[in-house]
């Protein structure tokens, strides 16, 4: 344990756990390895490959960072229109070939990124990778199936979980209005054309794009060369990818009500002032369940959203409830390392966190992520902590 | 290879703790970061009155125990950085926790003490009620599912903990205990802890005329779809056919389901096909949201008519699909697959849910292991499938439109 932690400890049986695990490992020589190759390719599409050969699955994950793309028409909902049809890949049937081999996909848009996720059993890797060659090509599109799709986008729409909302919510509160809403609404869905389709696609994939992430138990050199492989589809950009500008602060709104949520914009969680707000988050989720954390990670800045909550959560909340205060520090501090190790638990949860971390900032990896958690001070979680309740932001559905 | 080597270690270990009649299963796995506890406990009546204080007593017990408060138990329970599952179920709960290997005495002690020694305080649940009336749900779905699971009735605190004693008597229960240990420490340490309880004599719960609380409203915007059909045994005549072609319905995005709803009409984004866990088995479950505009009997309607129509299109490769995806659920952490761990989680290889799912399996009886599964659904043909989604789907199926209306029925 970190001597930076002076008042907030962790429970003395945490730290004997912890302690005879580092001391055993340490004498077995089995401090764990991290194999992992990153490179950013001649045409501009960064790649990182993990070796976990404990592992019985495998996942390849792109994300198609959208940020900066100059469009005419509503650039999120075509943003979602164009992740359902990259989720079928070029032949249009990506999902059954691909659960054929009891593998399969999913695609999610986030306020930086396209994700199209491939992930199934490592006794099909190799012929599930010659399928995910489909992925980043888009299937042939003729008005009816633009029509179907526009349908179902308009079903989606009606579900859209509460938190997800808080997170729309946020963008347009903490001065991130121009960014796009993934989503669309469900009138711009409707207005989305075949042209704008083709606009938004010819700028979003091109290699300077395209992040693609490889975990799996197999060699760190093979996975990195099939990520290689699957790289050569993407074209190089003649035009500069645009980053992230500084999010602009928001003014101090009081905590919010049930059915209400609160957001911040952090910095990364490649800063300990970063993860210290992530280390709340966490631990207001564990002191009550009825919160939900929603974590929107980059390599630039963090969108994070406590949404739901208890009315007496929220009440020990706003009114500085000391013994409130102290459990969420103490659970969050507990919480961190461990929920940075479970996003590496499993090849689809790591491929997704390196692909999201290195989208924005390509030195960026869990590794890095680690190596700063014994920089979170019992200061930095107090003024996290703090932050959240004067600074955050209300958000409602 | 992790499910093999699961089960191999559970056919050694798992024999059933005999003394007292309580059944503890094991599950040592050596290369295990900690301890799972599992426990799960019937209770037969699934009326809405029970149901109501089921799902209180659920949230109840993550109030405090008579040896830790509230915040210790919390405290205590989030050493491996999760939180504990209390989890009300039809006709039964489940609660489980984890501690860091080398912890079995304090996992079994939290565990009997969440169990057999809750706080049950008046005012805890006063205040819990309160937030009841509060709640909201996290999602139009959660919301429409919601509104179609047990109408929550206002418990009386004293019927309340007559249900607590009526229901949590060890012998009655199914124990399991996953992770770090050596075989036979983890039943003797749940055996050594267990009270010796009967249940209390009573003439049935008494029913207080109090109005229930008003279930939540479905949202407008879309018209929720749900159906259940008659309970599965997975081991019994016609299991596995049943359980194959749920997953030729509800297994991925190119299920049956998702196909004629989704895919080929655009009626709808989420639709599932579910097994959902009873005490009286698996109770297939389907649920689609489409469009408002309609009333629920056609909303059901064109549903029905659009799996029958494409019924023709199925062919043997759907259903080697799906055969795989259903082989595999046990073994890799899938997305979308119909075999449910509980009302609200789906099954995963992870250990917590093998535990999880075996001890679901002993409480009702069933005597199959997942392995020996595996040799009965690869016998399944399409006629098979084809034959049971038509006895499901047929007008005069036995199914009922909702669970409401199915508690309902029951109750009366």
């Amino acid at each position: 344990m970190s001597p930076a932690h002076p008042t907030v400890r962790a429970p003395s049986l945490h730290n004997e756990v912890v302690l005879t695990w580092l001391c055993a490992s340490l004498v077995l020589g089995q401090v764990p390895r991290t194999p992992v190759f990153r490179q950013e390719l001649p045409n501009g599409t960064r790649i990182v490959a993990h070796s976990m050969p404990e592992a019985d699955t495998f996942s390849v994950h792109f994300a198609f960072r959208h940020v900066g793309l100059e469009v005419n028409a509503d650039l999120g909902s075509t943003l979602h229109l164009l992740e359902h049809f990259l989720a079928r890949g070029e032949s249009g049937s990506l999902a059954a070939k691909a659960e054929s081999l009891g593998t399969w996909v999913e695609a999610y848009t986030t306020r930086e990124a396209i994700h199209v996720a491939f992930t199934g059993p490592a006794s099909e890797m190799e012929a599930a990778l010659a399928l995910a060659e489909e992925i980043g090509g888009l299937p042939r599109i003729t008005l009816d199936h633009l029509e179907l799709e526009q349908r179902i986008i308009q079903h989606e729409l009606n579900l859209i979980p509460r938190s997800l909302r808080h997170v729309r919510s946020a963008w347009n509160l903490i001065g991130e209005g121009s960014r796009p809403d993934p989503f669309g609404s469900a009138e711009s869905i409707q207005g989305v054309t075949f042209d704008d389709l083709n606009q938004v696609s010819e700028q979003l994939l091109v290699a300077p794009r395209v992040s693609i992430a490889m975990s799996g138990p197999a060699a760190v050199d093979d996975l990195a060369a099939a990520a290689e492989q699957l790289a050569t589809r993407f074209r190089p950009s003649g035009e500069p990818v645009a980053d992230w500008a500084t999010p602009e602060w928001s003014p101090s709104i009081p905590p919010s009500p049930p059915g209400g949520g609160l957001a911040i914009i952090t910095p990364s969680i490649g800063q300990p002032a970063g993860l210290a707000n992530l280390a709340i988050l966490l631990g207001f989720s564990l002191v009550d369940r009825e919160w939900e954390p929603i974590y929107q990670p980059s390599g630039i800045s963090s969108l994070m959203v406590l949404s739901g909550g208890n009315p007496e959560s929220w009440m020990a909340l706003q009114q500085g409830d000391a013994n409130f205060r102290a459990e969420v520090l103490n659970a969050g501090y507990r919480a961190l390392p461990q929920w940075i190790a479970s996003q590496q638990r499993s090849p689809a949860s790591d491929a997704a966190f390196r692909a999201t971390l290195m989208s924005s900032n390509f030195a960026l990896g869990p590794e890095q992520v680690l190596a700063r958690v014994d920089l979170v001070s019992v200061e930095l979680l107090s003024a996290a902590y703090d932050r959240w309740r004067q600074e955050g932001v209300r958000v409602r559905a | 290879m992790r499910f093999l080597l699961s089960a191999c270690v559970l056919l050694i270990a798992a024999a059933i703790f005999a003394e007292d009649r309580v059944q503890i299963l094991e599950m040592p796995d050596t290369s295990a970061d900690r301890i799972i506890f599992e426990a799960a406990i019937p209770y037969p009546e699934s009326d809405l009155w029970h149901q109501g204080h089921w799902e209180m007593l659920a949230q109840s017990l993550r109030q405090g125990s008579q040896d830790f408060g509230r915040q210790e138990l919390r405290r205590l329970t989030q050493l491996t950085g999760t939180n504990f599952v209390t989890q009300a179920n039809d006709g039964w709960m489940r609660v489980q926790l984890s501690v860091p290997a080398g912890e079995m005495d304090l996992g079994a002690l939290l565990m009997t003490s969440i169990l057999f020694r809750p706080s049950l305080r008046e005012d805890d649940f006063r205040l819990l009620l309160s937030t009841l009336d509060d709640a909201t749900p996290r999602s139009p779905w959660e919301q429409a599912v919601g509104s179609r699971r047990a109408a929550r009735w206002r418990p009386h605190f004293e019927e309340f903990r007559l249900l607590y004693e009526t229901a949590f008597v060890p012998d009655q229960m199914v124990f399991g205990v996953a992770g770090s240990f050596r075989s036979g420490e983890g039943q003797a340490a749940i055996a050594s802890r267990l009270p010796r309880r009967q249940a209390p004599r009573t003439d049935g719960l008494r029913r207080t005329p109090q109005p229930p609380l008003a279930p939540p409203t479905e949202p407008s915007a879309f018209r929720f779809v749900e159906r259940i059909f008659p309970e599965v045994q997975l081991d019994g005549a016609g299991g596995p056919q049943q359980l194959l072609a749920a997953y030729v319905l509800g297994a991925g995005f190119s299920s049956h389901l998702t196909s004629a709803l989704r895919e080929r009409r655009g009626l709808s984004y989420r639709q599932e096909f579910l097994l959902v866990p009873t005490l009286a088995g698996y109770r297939p479950t389907l649920r689609a949201a489409t469009d408002a505009d309609q009333i629920e009997a056609d909303a059901w309607e064109r549903v029905r008519e659009a799996v029958l129509a494409d019924l023709a299109e199925l062919s043997d490769a759907d259903v080697e699909r799906a055969r795989t995806l259903l082989l595999q659920s046990f073994d890799v952490a899938m997305p979308y697959h119909p075999l449910m761990l509980d009302a609200e989680r789906l099954v995963s290889p992870a250990l917590e849910d093998q535990i999880a799912l075996r001890v679901y399996w002993t409480l009702t009886g069933m005597t199959l292991t997942p392995e020996q599964l595996r040799p009965l659904v690869e016998n399944v043909e399409l006629e098979d499938v084809l034959e049971q989604i038509e006895r499901w789907f047929k007008p005069s199926s036995r199914s009922n439109h909702n669970l409401l209306t199915w508690l309902r029925g029951q109750s009366s």
